[in-house]
């Protein structure tokens, strides 16, 4: 899939573990674990702005496209 | 009434006519049976509607109803034929309605299991779409039987009186395009589950 989700990066960068994450952002540990290996297929903004928000970072650093 | 009133409904309703038409089969298959064994259906007749060409009958006239607002008229041609049980023509017509009745135990078999296996909360399964193909494949089926067994029993019919021509009475079409409208909700139930499985990997 072109679009790379870097939530791992970003997890390790904050020292951060992904229950941590999940009970920070109000998503299931299922669906976190979904993103972090990259077989989402869609992704929200509330989610995403709840995950920038919990990691204190911009969507540019959790999203990446390579073509 | 709710959908799951009507659901439940319906699921009741196909188990009870599909475990009656389960009794009516045997009991018929059965009756044949014994009937085979006592005088080797010598005496049993299987009978079918026919349509009787290049016949000199001429049209009867109409009888009116008395307040002359209905009439109505014998049809002209129409004949029943009976052939005899124990005879190619007959042994032929018992396994013909033998195999539609297991056709309609396999349609109402495979509605059973579609009314078990569905939930209302989650109809889109892949169980669901194998059933519903099966269904559209018997509904064709049924009418390809029906097409087969007027060309076959024509045959049987025209080698026993040449004169007149008898062609044997039935429909056919109707169960074909029910079979095609249901390839469509097989369609669509396909589009259902690629939609369920996008909506679940959607964070």
């Amino acid at each position: 899939m072109p679009i790379i989700v870097n939530l791992d990066v970003m997890m390790a960068r904050r020292k951060m573990s992904l229950s941590e994450l999940a009970s920070k952002v109000d998503i299931t540990l299922s669906n976190l674990s979904i993103l972090k290996t990259g077989k989402a297929k869609a992704i929200r903004f509330s989610t995403l702005e709840k995950l920038c928000e919990a990691l204190n970072c911009q969507p540019a650093d959790l999203l990446e496209f390579t073509p | 009434m709710n959908g799951q009133f009507i659901f439940s409904f319906l699921r009741v309703a196909f188990t009870v006519v599909y475990y009656f038409l389960v009794v009516v089969a045997i009991i018929f298959v059965g009756v044949k049976i014994m009937q085979f064994f006592q005088d080797g259906l010598k005496s049993e007749r299987y009978r079918s509607e026919v349509i009787g060409f290049e016949t000199a009958s001429k049209d009867q006239p109409f009888t009116y109803s008395i307040d002359s607002l209905v009439r109505y008229q014998p049809v002209k041609d129409r004949y029943t034929a009976e052939v005899k049980a124990d005879s190619a023509a007959g042994i032929y017509t018992f396994i013909v309605r033998v195999l539609f009745i297991g056709l309609g135990i396999a349609v109402l078999w495979n509605f059973k299991k579609i009314f078990e296996q569905t939930k209302l909360d989650d109809p889109f399964t892949v169980q669901v779409i194998k059933r519903l193909k099966v269904l559209a494949i018997l509904f064709v089926a049924s009418d390809l039987l029906k097409i087969a067994d007027y060309l076959l029993f024509n045959r049987f019919l025209q080698h026993s009186v040449q004169s007149p021509r008898f062609k044997l009475v039935t429909e056919f079409g109707d169960s074909i395009i029910t079979g095609l409208i249901v390839w469509i909700i097989v369609i669509i139930f396909q589009r259902g589950i690629t939609l369920k499985e996008e909506n679940a990997l959607t964070v």
